[in-house]
């Protein structure tokens, strides 16, 4: 499987994961199950589609199944709730060659849901809540309000049904798939750009087309936030040297480096290293954090309640 | 197992003499549909539907006489959970295939037998006056000619399994919202020459049974005219068979509808049973009119059980929506469906060429078969439009849309390869029609006579918006009768009608758009340009006249050129006719065609001969369609057709001798591909 796919462990008792974290930033990934993200605290940049969109609290996201999406660190600390809905809750047996893809976004609503947007958040804290909780009872309580959602989800949140070839996810969900894997694994390459068009036998044309419509981001965009997320990750899980990590990144030289993440993070590498107590918490999950169990709950209960 | 007028005649003798040991009682009972109000309500409530099971009348053991058990129709059998859901007959009008509607006849006969039941309910023949009446699906066509010739071929298969064929709804019921109240009225020769002939022609093919209608006519509710049961059905015509009532609004008089010609009340007694015994003893209806009745039932009744025990045949469940009679649906709805439009020869799509394709519309993923009255069927599966185009490209991405948000479906359709858009109707927009919040309700509160003939509006803002994004753009039009297409048909390239085509429709789309099918269908009905160029009805009134004229004989009388004529469709081959020869030997008129496929690929022309009436003294139409036949040839190959009608298909209503007369003259004749003359070679004969 692919490095940018992610393979999701789904709780015993109901067809999905729920968890909050404090998320950073993480690749460009996609897995099968849907995703719902709901911001608790904090902001964060969402890469999915033609169009960047930064959440804010209250605001409410759906990834679909198969579709590569990826978010970016903005200022300040962020705690989100991710509810990973597993593919088959939408699917019949009489056509199981189809995927629904939504449209739910509360922060860009492109298309009008049918419920006002407050009901999913609501829907998406309570479900936050019961996960939280011990004990069986708990977990049917989760299955139960995971069942609802998909139902209201299907009701009254636009949607259109696609159906792929057997082999192949969308063409060019599949081809970004393939340009992050390959951006991933070629970090340290200073011609990346170039030698990326010739691996694929693509033009550079043909990728900026595929990345604008999946992604809304250029192949450099790509690869700068490739590189300085791989460095960040050296930078505080490795001993490594500065220049040694500038170079496996791909960066020209060790100055270059510095202004580069020093314009995006806001401290210079040394800094972050320094100051950085933050770890991840799961390899199979790209990029969330760990938090105050407590803050989540308070943060929960208040949008589980909220009006509008 | 032909179960003929004169093989039923054959039993009269044995049928009067049960008659003459039946008691009064026991005579009335044949005459009483035997299901209860609350099994009737009840079976619904327990996740059963109207008519789960045959619906039963009458029956004496202790004399040996069968009890009649009605399925209804005409989809295909509306009893059980599983039946074989056939395009309406709508759709198998289109198709002008006689042979393919007896083979349906015979399924659904057999599907009868399987369900234990012994008479079909469904051989709906009524003519809609204006295309909106909301059962107009359960019908072949506007055309008189048609319909009779559809109807009698339904009749042929079901009585040739040993089921009692009914035709209904006897007569002038084109209007559905008022069809319990409203007074249908006509002038003589409209009655004669257009409203009852098709009726006619299934009564001489052998149909047993009748169902009288709820509407009244010339005031005199149809299930009590003295008129049309007694005078015109059995005398005139000499029908041998029984009469029932529409179901339990149908009879609303013990005397008037016994002392009219109704045989059976139906499906449950209100008005029959004790009442009409009491009406005997107290002598307001004689006790030969009761015993005309009861020998018209045995007599039936026991010539078809008879035959159908004699045949050996015994159909069990197994044959209810088998493999054949699904295939057999998957035929009529390939024969069927119309081509409407092919710019640029859009259609048949590549299916190694697309390799994203966009399905957009409300109706392209819905199981849409059709109205959700008396004649909805239960299959066990339906195939959508969006499953038949999906399983016809197992290696394309398909996307479907609803097509609410334009800029959305626009981005879609910019997208894809090819777009097919899904519009028309469903139950919600017409057919049997029962109010919630009424006494005369025992199904739901949908349907109806369609408000509009168009397409609802954001569909044509659809096709409107997003047709001109995607010059690949192909709509499929889902509904009973006309849908309008001026206001949008420029915005696509192609264009098909599929009506509601059963249960199989979506695959027989799928290999249309696709070209495993070459379309053969013709519209059989006048698509005009506008609501106003057809005959003007008022859908909520208690009186409605109707004119002489309807359909594309009006628009012709009058003049006015139609958006696409009668009979028209296209296929995916060409069609040349050459050296058209009209001859009459007195009793028929023939048309003679060499008709060659001048195409690629091989097709199935739907020949069509009228005849005019340009030189009558009298008001008749600029021209009638008197025959019609398919042929299929393979590319490059001619063959001769020769059409036939009898003359007695010729002749006018003289009202003041109450007689069918030929006038003698000179008649234009026709034959080609449509109901235009540019589409025809003429000639005439005299006669």
């Amino acid at each position: 499987m692919s490095n940018s796919f992610e393979n999701i462990q789904h709780h015993p008792v109901y067809p999905g994961k729920v968890f909050v974290t404090q998320m950073k930033s993480s690749r460009y990934h996609w897995h099968y199950d849907y995703e719902i993200l709901l911001v608790l605290k904090g902001t964060l940049q969402v890469h999915c589609g033609p169009d960047p969109t930064t959440l804010g609290v209250g605001s409410l996201q759906l990834f679909n199944s198969k579709s590569i999406h990826g978010f970016k660190h903005a200022e300040g600390d962020n705690l989100c709730l991710f509810i990973q809905l597993a593919k088959g809750l939408f699917e019949d047996a009489q056509n199981d060659r189809r995927v629904l893809h939504f449209y739910l976004n509360t922060a860009s609503p492109k298309y009008p849901t049918t419920l006002p947007s407050s009901h999913f958040v609501r829907s998406a804290a309570h479900i936050g809540l019961a996960s939280r909780e011990d004990g069986f009872a708990a977990a049917l309580r989760t299955r139960a309000l995971l069942h609802t959602l998909a139902a209201d989800l299907v009701s009254h949140v636009p949607y259109d049904t696609r159906l792929y070839p057997s082999h192949q996810q969308s063409a060019e969900g599949e081809m970004t798939a393939a340009i992050s894997d390959y951006v991933d694994c070629h970090l340290h390459d200073a011609g990346l750009a170039g030698n990326l068009c010739k691996a694929l036998g693509m033009s550079e044309k043909t990728i900026y087309r595929y990345l604008k419509t999946t992604l809304g981001v250029t192949l450099k965009e790509l690869i700068d936030t490739a590189r300085l997320e791989r460095s960040q990750q050296l930078l505080t899980d490795t001993d490594k040297p500065i220049g040694l990590i500038a170079e496996q990144c791909g960066f020209l030289s060790e100055s270059t480096f510095y202004r580069a993440f020093k314009k995006e993070m806001g401290v210079t590498p040394n800094e972050y290293r320094s100051g950085d107590t933050i770890k991840a918490v799961d390899g199979n999950i790209q990029g969330y954090l760990e938090f105050d169990s407590t803050e989540a709950k308070t943060l929960l209960q208040a949008l589980a309640t909220s009006e509008s | 197992m032909n179960v003929t007028k004169e093989a039923r005649l054959v039993n009269t003798e044995r049928a009067k003499a049960i008659v003459g040991q039946l008691t009064l009682e026991e005579k009335v009972f044949l005459m009483s549909g035997s299901v209860t109000w609350e099994e009737l309500v009840n079976s619904m409530a327990i996740g059963q539907h109207y008519n789960y099971v045959p619906y039963a009348a009458g029956g004496n053991e202790r004399l040996g006489v069968p009890s009649m058990r009605f399925c209804d129709g005409p989809r295909g059998v509306v009893c059980g959970d599983k039946g074989t859901c056939f395009p309406v007959p709508m759709c198998r009008g289109a198709s002008f295939d006689t042979q393919l509607e007896e083979e349906i006849g015979h399924a659904i006969g057999r599907e009868i037998r399987g369900h234990g039941g012994n008479l079909f309910g469904g051989v709906c023949i009524n003519l809609p006056y204006n295309p909106g009446w909301g059962r107009s699906q359960e019908v072949y066509g506007e055309e008189s000619f048609a319909l009779g010739q559809m109807g009698s071929a339904l009749v042929r298969g079901v009585q040739d399994e040993g089921v009692i064929a009914c035709i209904k709804h006897y007569a002038f019921n084109s209007m559905e919202l008022s069809r319990f109240n409203v007074s249908v009225d006509c002038d003589r020769r409209t009655e004669r020459e257009v409203y009852l002939p098709h009726f006619k022609d299934c009564i001489d093919a052998g149909a047993a049974s009748v169902m009288s209608a709820y509407n009244l006519y010339k005031g005199t509710h149809c299930g009590h005219s003295d008129y049309l049961l007694r005078k015109v059905l059995k005398e005139e015509w000499g029908f041998d068979g029984f009469v029932i009532s529409d179901f339990v609004w149908g009879v609303l008089d013990t005397e008037e509808a016994a002392n009219g010609g109704m045989d059976i009340e139906m499906c449950h007694t209100k008005f029959f049973g004790d009442k009409l015994v009491e009406a005997v003893k107290a002598g307001d209806v004689s006790e030969t009119r009761i015993d005309e009745a009861a020998m018209r039932i045995i007599r039936t009744l026991f010539a078809f059980e008879d035959a159908y025990r004699d045949s050996g045949k015994a159909y069990d469940t197994s044959h209810i929506g088998c493999k054949d009679h699904i295939a057999l649906a998957l035929k009529a709805a390939q024969e069927g469906i119309t081509l409407l439009k092919n710019q640029n020869s859009l259609l048949p799509l590549d299916k190694g060429g697309i390799k994203k394709i966009a399905v957009l519309g409300k109706l392209g993923d819905r199981e849409n078969i059709g109205d959700h009255g008396s004649s909805r069927v239960y299959p066990e599966y339906v195939v959508t439009p969006l499953q038949g185009i999906s399983a016809m490209l197992p290696n394309s991405e398909v996307i479907y849309y609803n097509g609410e948000d334009l800029e959305h479906a626009k981005s879609i359709a910019g997208e894809a390869d090819a777009v097919v858009f899904v519009v028309g109707y469903d139950c919600n927009d017409e057919g049997e029609y029962v109010a919630t919040n009424e006494e005369h309700n025992y199904m739901a509160n949908a349907g109806g006579d369609r408000k509009s003939l168009g397409l609802h509006a954001d569909e044509t803002a659809l096709i409107q918006a997003v047709g001109p994004v995607n010059s690949n753009s192909t709509v499929v039009l889902i509904g009973g009768n006309t849908i309008l297409m001026t206001e949008w048909m420029d915005c696509v390239s192609a264009i098909l009608m599929a009506y509601y085509p059963g249960q199989e429709g979506g695959t027989a789309i799928a290999q249309i758009l696709f070209g495993d099918i070459n379309p053969s269908g013709k519209l059989p009905y006048v698509l005009p340009y506008k609501e106003s160029d057809l005959p003007q009805v008022e859908w909520e009134t208690d009186h409605q006249f109707y004119e002489y004229y309807h359909g594309y004989a009006k628009l012709e009388k009058e003049g006015v050129a139609p958006l696409l004529p009668y009979g028209f469709g296209l296929s995916y081959t060409t069609f040349a006719y050459d050296k058209a020869s009209f001859a009459t030997d007195g009793d028929t008129v023939t048309a003679t065609v060499q008709l060659t496929n001048t195409g690629t690929r091989e097709g199935t022309e739907v020949v069509q001969m009228y005849v005019g009436f340009q030189n009558s003294q009298l008001d008749r139409p600029v021209k009638l369609l008197r025959g019609f036949r398919r042929i299929t040839l393979a590319p490059g190959e001619t063959q001769t057709v020769s059409i036939s009608c009898p003359v007695e298909k010729l002749k006018y209503f003289n009202v003041h001798t109450g007689d069918f007369e030929l006038e003698h003259m000179e008649y234009p004749v026709y034959i080609g591909a449509s109901a235009s003359n540019a589409d025809l070679l003429t000639g005439t004969v005299s006669l």
